[in-house]
């Protein structure tokens, strides 16, 4: 069997990912770029504040996921955790990432892509990406494109997930109303070679996602469904 | 089998014979008997435009070409005979041969990432157009096979003066054909599903050659049980909304072109549309006949699946589609079959639950009370008592219970007080107090009260299969989502060993409970919007619905806007007209142009079913409240 992937990858949790910051980050020699969501979710700063307090070169890429008809609310909130990001040693780029065409098609992840393709990387160490308060139509994207960019260039690549499922579900989602994939994760969907291949299907079950879900249940036709198991995440009762 | 009005089945059945026991023929007839007869149907561009859930993706299932001959392979089925007499009026059928070869192409959010492309527009649309002309020749190919035919024993027939572009899709040999289509697809996916789009200069040589099948293919021959059959290729690009406009343009532009000798249909939603189409009652392309290449009337075949003309007979004829869709979903329901339960009209109980004697005493003495306060003789009284029996004694369909006769005299008597000066009344002479004009009951009337009852003692008001039908905006899959509740509910009492009928009380909760979930768990663009303005509108039906005299019979469910206003709204409006495009677009609500009242064209902004029932307003149409468009955006400022 071949190795996973992330077979390689080191991973820590809780504790041990903030040992983890307050050790490998303080080194004299990292000159590192976080890449964050620069929205309405508080989750937004909490790995920007705990990089600030250990790095000595440090700079950030905002992506401001933008969606059609926000709350006050919302950009009181994201207004606010920009703010604080405002600091004397930091070199902060905020990039508006349309989610929507004008047209309603979703866009997010190829404007996230372009946002973070224009953003220079030019001598640091370490890229985090803080997927926290991005969605996944952008977080992936960037990550498979930041992944791909560095194993050319012989950077380490960190991705950071504050978790907070109680939060998670607080956040009303806006679905598109056709199925698509997140950009840059079709494979060979689709295609005449592949149309006899199974397909399987894992959801990830949510509340308030129903008619997301049926959409996407409807959607693979020939699928066959694996759906009587929640993949993955913390146990209900988290919430 | 689960209960599959809970899904549209015809959407996931995978077994052709499953989908063809569901499938209703009568929206064949209805929609596209008629222009096949005048030749419109199969040698020009056809659209076919509908609301979600309207059943566009269920007629074009009906053509593609497996279906078809698993259709014409049960020739002693009597329960397909209607539906290959259907095909027949459509000349997809002749004599139980296929004539035509249809395939479907879903088009979905994968073509939509070309306009992304940092490509100038031509190459973008050129891209899209090649991927879609690979598919369709992958797709004719695999549905001939999937209808029993080898690919050697196919052969394409190309146009005579064809020769050149042969070369360029592959030969007509269909291995080589298909062989070619599969390079091609390859080749453009790899751009479109690249992370990073390449350079132009960078694209794969395949990706933008000269490959035009559609320009080449006439038609395509097989061998059917040793009889050669010409079948006219038909390609179905289902979805087309998902579309940027720009491509959808492009994409109709090709289409529109008289040179191509297939068949090609394109299905889409309302929110395709511009918000002028849409809110303007001006037809999909119309007002882009300025584009080059396109000339409407002569090009396109544009067939709407609901139209805003002749809506009594639309309505009429949802009725017997719903119906008969109804019957035989419950036909595939092994509990309700064995017991021979055919029919969804037999579960719907139509006597009506009449309020309590307790309420009914209490409605009585509100009525004695507006007598006496306002000193209203026996003998006037007594005098529309007899016209309220007059009418339902007449009226063989109306439910005419003590309540409903009850209500109605009120009704009667807030009429009379209206006409009557209030000083007249004093006087107390009967000649003094004649109306001017007699007051009658009618169906307004007695819809009125019944209206007046829901509210005031929810009484039951919403059961019986037409009412069912009217509630679902004549849209399937609404339908099928409230019928879904109701044969639920029968099935359950069939298993605790009841009757299964579904009593009127029973039914009215039931729809009720579902039209609420449907309105919440709307979720589309600019959804909480339209949710928050058709909540407003409906209050203020809801208001007038509930006056003492009834004066718009059993109440208004839309707001009329002066049609010359209304039609400036795309214009001086972007924002509100797109938010009532999206609310058109998904059944929120109903249009009714040149609405004529009062020697005045009104546009009716009507709500649709689930918010008719939600508020408990009437499902008959034409009662609506006048408005002017400053009113309209005024609820629309409060919501933005």
């Amino acid at each position: 069997m071949s190795e996973l992937r992330w077979g390689r990858c080191i991973e820590h949790r809780g504790d041990d990912a903030r040992t983890f910051v307050a050790e490998y980050f303080a080194g004299t020699g990292r000159r590192v770029a976080l890449v964050a969501g620069g929205g309405f979710d508080p989750r937004a700063v909490a790995l920007f504040e705990e990089l600030l307090a250990v790095c000595k070169s440090l700079r950030v890429l905002l992506l401001r996921e933008e969606r059609p008809e926000p709350a006050r609310e919302l950009l009181e909130r994201a207004t606010a955790n920009l703010n604080r990001f405002a600091a004397d040693k930091v070199e902060v780029t905020i990039a508006k990432v349309e989610i929507f065409g004008p047209d309603n098609a979703v866009v997010g992840g190829r404007n996230a892509v372009n946002a973070v393709a224009a953003y220079s990387l030019e001598g640091v160490t370490d890229v985090v990406v803080d997927v926290s308060a991005l969605s996944v139509g952008t977080s992936y994207p960037i990550v498979r494109y930041l992944r791909e960019q560095i194993a050319r260039e012989a950077k380490n690549l960190h991705v950071f997930v504050a978790l907070d499922p109680a939060l998670d579900e607080a956040i009303r989602p806006v679905a598109s109303d056709s199925v698509g994939f997140v950009h840059g994760f079709r494979g060979r969907w689709a295609l005449d070679s592949t149309s006899g291949a199974a397909k399987l299907w894992m959801p990830q079950l949510a509340r308030g996602r129903n008619s997301a879900l049926q959409r996407i249940h409807d959607f693979p036709r020939a699928a066959r469904h694996v759906s009587d198991c929640p993949v993955p995440f913390t146990p209900p009762s988290a919430g | 089998m689960a209960n599959p009005f809970e899904k549209r089945a015809t959407e996931y059945l995978r077994d052709d014979e499953a989908f063809l026991a569901v499938v209703t023929p009568e929206p064949l007839v209805t929609f596209f008997a008629k222009p096949a007869k005048e030749g419109r149907l199969y040698d020009r561009l056809t659209t076919i435009v509908g609301t979600p859930g309207s059943g566009k993706t269920t007629l074009a299932r009906l053509f593609q070409y497996p279906t078809v001959k698993t259709l014409l392979r049960n020739q002693d089925a009597s329960a397909y005979r209607p539906l290959v007499d259907a095909l027949t009026e459509c000349q997809a059928i002749q004599d139980w041969r296929p004539l035509v070869a249809a395939c479907r192409l879903p088009l979905e959010a994968e073509y939509r990432e070309f306009w992304e492309f940092p490509y100038p527009d031509e190459l973008k649309a050129g891209l899209m157009i090649g991927l879609l002309q690979a598919r369709a020749v992958l797709a004719w190919l695999r549905s001939l096979q999937a209808g029993g035919h080898s690919l050697d024993a196919i052969t394409v027939v190309p146009r005579p003066d064809a020769e050149a572009a042969k070369i360029a899709i592959g030969g007509m040999a269909p291995r080589d054909l298909l062989e070619r289509a599969r390079q091609i697809e390859y080749s453009i996916y790899r751009t479109s599903a690249a992370l990073v789009p390449p350079s132009i200069a960078e694209l794969d040589a395949d990706a933008v050659a000269a490959y035009r099948p559609l320009d080449v293919i006439d038609e395509f021959i097989v061998d059917n049980d040793g009889e050669k059959l010409s079948l006219r290729p038909l390609v179905i690009f289902d979805d087309a909304h998902s579309l940027h406009p720009a491509q959808l343009l492009a994409l109709h532009r090709w289409l529109a072109r008289r040179e191509l000798r297939v068949a090609r249909w394109v299905l889409m939603r309302l929110d395709a549309l511009s918000p002028s189409e849409v809110l303007t009652a001006i037809d999909p392309v119309a007002d882009r006949t300025g584009e080059p290449g396109l000339k409407k009337t002569r090009e396109v075949t544009d067939i709407w699946r609901q139209s805003r003309e002749d809506r009594g007979n639309q309505r009429r004829a949802f009725r017997r589609m719903a119906r008969d869709m109804a019957d035989r979903y419950l036909g595939q329901m092994e509990i309700f079959a064995r017991r021979r339960l055919n029919s969804v009209t037999d579960l719907l109980g139509t006597e009506p639950d009449s309020l309590s004697p307790s309420d009914l005493e209490r409605l009585g003495r509100t009525v004695g009370s507006v007598q006496r306060r306002h000193r209203i003789g026996v003998e006037r009284r007594g005098e529309f008592e007899a016209e309220v029996n007059r009418y339902v004694e007449a009226s063989s369909k109306e439910d005419g219970g003590d309540d409903v006769r009850l209500a109605m005299l009120s009704i009667l008597l807030h009429r009379y007080l209206k006409r009557v000066p209030q000083r007249s009344l004093l006087e107390d002479t009967e000649e003094a107090n004649a109306p001017a004009r007699p007051i009658v009951a009618d169906s307004g009337v007695a819809d009125g009260a019944k209206i007046h009852l829901l509210h005031q003692f929810k009484r039951p008001y919403y059961y019986g299969i037409d009412t069912l039908c009217d509630a679902s905006s004549e849209n399937a899959e609404q339908f099928l989502q409230l019928a879904a509740r109701l044969v639920a509910q029968s099935e359950t009492l069939l298993i605790r060993g009841k009757p299964p009928t579904l009593r009127s009380g029973q039914q009215h909760h039931l729809l009720r409970e579902r039209a609420t979930e449907i309105v919440e768990q709307w979720d589309f663009p600019h959804c909480r919007t339209v949710r928050r303005m058709a909540d407003r509108i409906a209050q203020q039906c809801v208001e007038k619905s509930l006056e003492q005299n009834a004066s718009l019979g059993g109440g208004a469910n839309a707001i009329g806007i002066p049609q010359e206003e209304f039609e400036a709204i795309p214009k001086e409006y972007p924002d509100l007209a797109r938010v009532l495009q999206f609310a058109v677009a998904y059944n929120a609500l109903t249009l009714v142009p040149n609405h004529g009242t009062k020697k005045r064209l009104w546009c009716l902004i009507e709500l649709g079913g689930a918010l008719v029932l939600h508020h408990g307003l009437t499902l008959r149409r034409g009662g609506f409240l006048e408005r002017r468009t400053a009113d309209l955006l005024q609820i629309f400022g409060e919501m933005a």
